[in-house]
């Protein structure tokens, strides 16, 4: 009897332990996979209209994170495709989040939001960036940030939300663009 | 009962001298010397903007402090008590532009500055006025200048033995001190090297955990694996397996030839460990920064450098050796 | 029984701590590999022959500076 319980919890362990293994296997072998385009929303034809923006019905946010300004090639291309585009839309319908793992200084959380601070300052005025930038303290985006700097566009017009991760391909920039002017 | 209890003794004293042995180890493992640091410049601060991603140091005679700043894409002159003198560069491809500054060396006359992006070395006088570009066809890991005439640098050398090569000051190779004697991956023969006054090479690895010692002959006279490291992390990135644990990430000499070797993610403190060790060899001490680095550096008159607050300041330090 | 029970809960939990550990240890960690592939995919950096050497040279400094 007693011996039965043992097996069980150890069968039991053994379960758990592959379980983990299962849900972690982003093991060290894995690849990393390239993040797609996502379609966010799209709407039904059949739901209600969305009503209107008081705007323009098109909004580019920009989510930057944090560690991306010590990759070169993620954040070069967030900077080039900014200043690709119109100036009526960067004044208008273009807004940045910069967003930080919430976890790195925990220990001193004011230091660490004066390091954030301090470091966008460098980087908006080197790259003359005159977008204006939150950075996402209550940790919001954090999750659309998860895959790096990308684009959050939305489009009222045709009731659509699009994501999109740097580095661009000139497909997706051309998409864009298009999508922003017309 | 009686055997019960010799038996227990002979156990407790096997275990005292265990414990002996290990802490008569530790000690020689730590050395005999200690070294204390006492901050006596600060540059940069969570408030101003004197620098906001610092990533390499180089101090002339006169006391003066350059730094390359990537977030900002320049090179900066400081005096020697922290003054901003003169700051140059912006971004670009062009003469005196950057896209990621990186590594800086000096002359009595010159700076010499690497690009991560953009190949060659830019040289720059000591107002920070851009002279000319080296054209070197390589990615630059680490490079030294060895006179007004040479220089030397570490790359990636895919399918070649690791070498350090040695180039003249228009870019073409000279020679090579070769201290791999196998083909193996590139990644795994990276290092971070320097020469001391009498053109010996130090090299650290920076995925493996070692550290020798060449002499101007390109003999190794000793080897060193301090930190007892089995086996690397890998991680498949598309068609490339790289390593993803850095043992070493920097080496500095002192103006008495003592090697210092900045530990990385092996060390007890990650980043903050530094190892000093003799010209013959022997570790002679180990502390440890006051917060994690990336560099270290040491002037010729005997001050350390190192990173605070993520790359935003800039620690100057003077060294105390207490030999016990 | 109770001292029994007590010490397979605390195996259980011990075993799920340490992957959780493990787990956000390798989190902080891809931040370098994830730049590295997103430099060798670059467009402009895959047509250029030396480009991943590049990216590596990115990746051991993104990892001497982040870590």
């Amino acid at each position: 009897m007693k011996r039965d319980k043992s097996l069980k919890f150890r069968f039991c362990l053994a379960i758990t332990i592959v379980f983990l293994l299962w849900f972690f296997r982003t093991g060290l072998d894995a690849d990393i996979k390239v993040p797609k385009t996502v379609n966010l929303f799209v709407r039904e034809k059949n739901q209600t209209p969305i009503p209107e923006f008081k705007s323009s019905n098109k909004l580019i946010l920009f989510i930057i994170d944090f560690d991306d300004f010590m990759c070169l090639s993620c954040i070069d291309s967030f900077v080039n495709f900014y200043h690709s585009l119109p100036f009526p839309v960067i004044k208008e319908s273009a807004w940045g989040i910069l967003t930080y793992d919430g976890t790195k200084w925990k220990d001193d959380k004011p230091k660490g939001i004066k390091v954030i601070e301090k470091k966008l300052r460098g980087f908006v005025r080197a790259n003359s960036i005159r977008l204006p930038i939150l950075i996402d303290h209550p940790h919001v985006f954090s999750s659309l940030a998860a895959k790096g700097t990308s684009i959050v566009l939305l489009n009222g017009d045709r009731g659509f939300l699009r994501e999109y991760v740097f580095p661009l391909n000139e497909f997706q920039k051309d998409e864009i663009i298009k999508t922003l002017v017309e | 009962m009686k055997e019960r209890i010799s038996q227990k003794k002979l156990f407790v004293v096997l275990f005292l001298l265990l414990g002996l042995s290990v802490q008569i180890q530790s000690l020689a493992q730590k050395g005999n010397m200690k070294v204390r640091l006492e901050e006596v410049l600060s540059i940069g601060s969570l408030d101003d903007d004197a620098l906001f991603q610092w990533v390499s140091v180089k101090a002339d005679l006169d006391g003066h402090i350059y730094v390359t700043d990537s977030m900002d894409y320049s090179l900066k002159k400081f005096s020697s008590f922290g003054k901003l003198l003169k700051k140059t560069g912006r971004k670009g491809q062009g003469p005196g532009e950057f896209l990621a500054p990186r590594l800086l060396d000096s002359t009595k006359e010159h700076l010499y500055v690497t690009d991560q992006s953009v190949p060659g070395i830019q040289v720059f006088d000591k107002n920070l006025d851009f002279q000319c570009r080296i054209p070197i066809p390589l990615p630059v890991v680490d490079f030294k200048i060895l006179s007004d005439n040479e220089f030397a640098l570490a790359t990636f050398s895919p399918n070649e033995k690791g070498a350090i090569l040695v180039f003249d000051s228009k870019g073409k190779a000279i020679r090579q001190i070769q201290y791999t004697d196998n083909v193996s991956s590139p990644m795994m023969d990276l290092v971070s090297f320097d020469f001391d006054s009498d053109r010996n090479l130090y090299i650290a690895y920076t995925f493996q955990d070692k550290i020798e010692k060449f002499n101007r002959e390109g003999k190794k006279e000793w080897s060193l694996s301090l930190l007892k490291v089995k086996q690397q992390s890998r991680k498949r990135i598309s068609r490339f397996i790289l390593p993803t644990k850095v043992v070493y990430k920097d080496v500095t000499l002192d103006n008495s030839q003592k090697l210092y070797v900045l530990g990385g993610s092996f060390s007890k403190k990650k980043s903050q460990d530094v190892y000093v060790i003799s010209p013959e060899g022997g570790l002679l001490a180990t502390f440890t920064l006051p917060e994690p680095s990336h560099c270290i550096y040491i002037d010729s008159r005997n001050f350390l450098y190192s990173r605070a607050n993520e790359g935003i300041t800039l620690k100057k330090y003077r060294m105390q050796h207490v030999y016990n | 029984m109770i001292k029994k029970r007590k010490s397979k809960i605390a195996l259980v939990l011990a075993v799920f701590a340490l992957f959780f550990c493990l787990h956000s240890a390798k989190l902080e960690a891809a931040k370098c590999e994830e730049a590295f592939f997103r430099c060798i995919n670059d467009p402009f950096v895959g047509t250029n022959l030396a480009g991943p050497l590049y990216c590596g040279v990115g990746y051991v400094f993104c990892k001497k500076y982040i870590e």
